[in-house]
């Protein structure tokens, strides 16, 4: 799988109008993945459809947490996803489940929390379009 | 041939205080043998004093090329097996490995000396087996040595000997030794020969290694492999084709290869036996790297083979096109070779077994990754989802490392830790932690609980196999450790076996094999104690066989012993129980019955005395019965003091021979009439 390169690279690049241009996928740190395969062809496909399996489930977390809120549900939602996108390379993404989490813990007001908590779940639509762009490409 | 005086310029060197000399336990193995006529035991005993330089001897002593012979598990067996002077210099050159630092200096490789020194030990070692007269471990030990003169020169003139090796790279060793000479009025091979004879290593052993160092260029039309100096420079031929750098002239390359060809002539190897051997060398090299923590690198004879054929071609090009310097050449040679730099620290290593790790993180992701990452390395791999799965496979598998997660639910990578080293197991695993950069201020915490290092999620490979790798360091070294503290353990247990034997001994008479006098009056007097403290009975057989003088005179003291050996095997067979039988001396023997009254000990003497007498002893020239006269004497006489039992004993006897041998009396109780009878005899 090429995720360096320019060829079919539609996913690489994508750029968020949410967050000023940034890219969604980090080429960097999916080159890093594609190093930790090892000359594996099939492992960061791999890695990607274990990440989606596992955020999807994660972000609806998130939803049901952000209604009350339940600070301690979005917490571990939001830490769980940070961990995990910044592995398949959506660094922007981690950054901001990172800051949701600082939220969740120092009991900030709520407004804040959800505000930011929707900008996540959001992002993660992003996020997922661009992984399985690059699955489909490869 | 004959000792040569040292050179001054040697004394002076040693002056300086920095030569490279054995350490510690070393140092008083020095002290020990300093004469001929050392005690083995003295320096068995320093040796043991340090456990891991015991661990290397016993190693060494098991070898492989030792297949076939009982394990030594001792020192005094190693001793015994390989002799006390073979020990002495291996504990020699271990000692001065131990003791070896990266000097200052900075034109002498100090790894690259130790990775080929220990390769030259290891294939000297492997080759002796076609030079008489020179064990493997005689071997071993010069070849590990063979350079030594060139350690001594960059340690104590550093300095100018960098300039040294810096004017004279890439040339002849001829050169080095004249430049050698010119700066410091000696060179490596004297150093060397004059360091080993200070060590004490025999004449021609240092004469052997000194050749080696003069001769290992001008052996062109050598092709013979019967001396040790023959014996070193085809073992440093295999050690230097294992370290080939990008560096390597191709003079030098082309060398190697010519030496190598040579040993195959010598040898009459085919290209496979070759390959084979040097497969094995590099093996054994990388094991005795880890033990002695001198690093080694991966080689395979394809890659050597390879690096020679290129290296001989640049040397071709060189001559032919007299460029003179060769830096040109170098170069083709320089990709696709073997070099130290490449010093593999393989995550497969620690002897034989994978290191075991556990990876634990609940993040699926992340875990995929890290298992990943660890199989590539090598690693044997186990994986749990959340800290108590971890806790399950820990207890079942004992992971050497693991790497866990900090924050998960129920149960944190912090509470892990905690909980595994309160157990026996958990608390030598090697144990990193992976952090988001927010947990910082928990590094205090988690040093208390027992974590060992951290790791910043989302980790990259190369940094956590950096860290894996300081843990799988500690691994090794506890593995060592465990190993030394299992060798010490072995040792005691043969120490007290053998003090255990030694006591048995010193209790037992020789020629009967029955306890001797000194243990039966030990015996007595706590039997007598007993019955004093607790009123229980016990009593004394005094048994004296009849007419053994005259058996003695007539057959010869031979057929005296049988008679004795076979008597007492007669008596000791008639016992049941407690009572034991004891050889007093002469024909004198003590029967001790534990629990017997008066009436009790005289029917056993009865019982004993009939068996005795049917028993049919048969020597040289002899075949007959022999009979004993037995005195009785028990507690329940009321006797004041042993000695008083054991005279009365005694008197019984003398009494049973007075009225004719071959029968039983009590100390009291018999006729008055006997009694008279005993005191007449003896008043006469």
């Amino acid at each position: 799988m090429n995720t360096s390169g320019d060829s079919g690279g539609s996913g690489t690049h994508t750029h968020s109008p949410e967050n000023g241009g940034g890219v969604v996928l980090d080429a960097e740190a999916l080159r890093a993945l594609e190093e930790l395969g090892g000359g594996d062809e099939a492992f960061v496909g791999e890695i990607i459809e274990l990440f989606l399996a596992e955020a999807v489930m994660r972000v609806h977390e998130m939803q049901a947490g952000l209604d009350g809120p339940e600070r301690e549900r979005v917490l571990q939602a939001a830490h769980a996803l940070k961990s995990s996108s910044a592995h398949v390379g959506a660094i922007q993404f981690a950054r901001c489940c990172a800051e949701l989490e600082g939220l969740c813990r120092t009991g900030d007001g709520a407004d804040d929390l959800v505000h930011t908590g929707r900008r996540v779940v959001a992002m993660y639509g992003e996020v997922q379009a661009a992984l399985k762009a690059l699955l489909r490409d490869s | 041939m004959q000792k040569r005086a040292i050179p001054v310029e040697f004394e002076e060197l040693k002056s300086s205080g920095t030569l490279p000399s054995p350490a510690g336990v070393g140092i008083k193995i020095l002290e020990i043998t300093r004469t001929d006529e050392f005690s083995a035991d003295d320096m068995g005993q320093a040796i043991m004093s340090d456990s891991s330089l015991t661990g290397r001897i016993l190693e060494l002593a098991n070898s492989a090329d030792r297949a076939g012979q009982e394990p030594i598990t001792t020192v005094s067996a190693a001793i015994m097996r390989l002799g006390a002077t073979t020990v002495r210099n291996l504990a020699l050159a271990f000692s001065v490995i131990s003791e070896r630092d990266d000097g200052s200096c900075k034109a002498f490789n100090y790894p690259l000396y130790w990775s080929g020194s220990l390769a030259r030990a290891v294939a000297a070692k492997s080759l002796s087996v076609h030079v008489g007269g020179v064990s493997s471990e005689e071997a071993y030990v010069a070849g590990l040595l063979a350079e030594v003169g060139v350690l001594a020169l960059a340690t104590v003139h550093s300095e100018p000997y960098a300039k040294v090796l810096l004017e004279t790279r890439g040339q002849p060793m001829s050169a080095v030794l004249a430049a050698e000479n010119e700066a410091f009025d000696i060179d490596h091979s004297t150093i060397c020969y004059c360091m080993m004879l200070d060590w004490g290593l025999p004449e021609s052993f240092a004469s052997g290694v000194e050749s080696f160092n003069l001769e290992r260029l001008s052996s062109e039309d050598d092709v013979k492999l019967d001396t040790l100096s023959d014996l070193l420079r085809f073992a440093d031929a295999i050690s230097s084709a294992m370290l080939l750098t990008a560096t390597t002239p191709p003079r030098r390359i082309n060398e190697v290869g010519e030496q190598l060809d040579r040993l195959q002539q010598v040898l009459g190897y085919s290209d496979t036996d070759v390959a084979r051997l040097v497969g094995q060398i590099a093996g054994e090299w990388s094991r005795w790297g880890e033990r002695l923590d001198i690093s080694t690198c991966l080689v395979s004879f394809d890659s050597i083979k390879e690096a020679i054929r290129r290296g001989r071609e640049a040397f071709k090009k060189e001559l032919t096109l007299q460029t003179g310097g060769g830096i040109r050449c170098e170069s083709v040679v320089a990709d696709n070779i073997v070099t130290t730099e490449d010093v593999v620290e393989d995550a497969r290593g620690l002897g034989a077994e994978k290191i075991k790790v556990l990876a634990v993180d609940d993040d699926p992701v992340a875990l995929r990754l890290l298992v990943t990452v660890l199989r590539k390395q090598g690693f044997d791999v186990s994986f749990a989802k959340n800290g108590a799965e971890a806790m399950r496979i820990s207890m079942r598998e004992g992971p050497d490392l693991i790497v866990a997660d900090q924050e998960m639910p129920e149960m944190s990578g912090l509470e892990l830790t905690r909980a595994l080293r309160r157990s026996k197991r958990g608390a030598s695993m090697y144990i990193v932690l992976l952090t988001g950069a927010r947990e910082e201020d928990l590094l205090v915490e988690a040093f208390e609980s027992g974590v060992d290092d951290f790791v910043h999620k989302p980790f990259d490979a190369r940094h956590l196999m950096a860290r894996l790798r300081a843990g799988m360091r500690i691994v090794g070294l506890q593995r060592r450790i465990e190993e030394d503290r299992r060798t010490i353990l072995r040792q005691l247990a043969d120490k007290n076996n053998f003090n255990r034997r030694l006591k048995m001994l010193s209790l037992t008479d020789l020629l009967t094999e029955v306890p001797n006098r000194r243990h039966a009056m030990e015996r007595i007097e706590s039997e007598w104690k007993s019955s004093v403290r607790s009123g229980s009975q016990f009593a004394v057989l005094m048994v004296d066989i009849d007419r053994f003088k005259a058996v003695n005179d007539t057959y010869g003291h031979d057929v005296g012993d049988v008679v004795l050996k076979s008597t007492a095997q007669a008596i000791s067979g008639a016992l049941r129980g407690e009572n034991q039988v004891a050889r007093l001396g002469g024909e004198e023997f003590l029967i001790i019955a534990r629990g017997a009254n008066a009436e009790d000990a005289k029917v056993l003497g009865e019982r004993v005395r009939l068996v005795v007498e049917e028993n049919v002893v048969e020597a040289d020239g002899f075949r007959d019965g022999v009979t004993i006269s037995i005195g009785v004497a028990s507690f329940d006489q009321g006797f004041v003091a042993v000695s008083e039992m054991m005279k009365a004993a005694d008197d019984a006897v003398y009494q049973a021979k007075t009225l004719g041998r071959n029968q039983v009396r009590s100390a009291r109780g018999d006729s008055q009439e006997a009694e008279g009878l005993v005191a007449r005899r003896r008043s006469a």
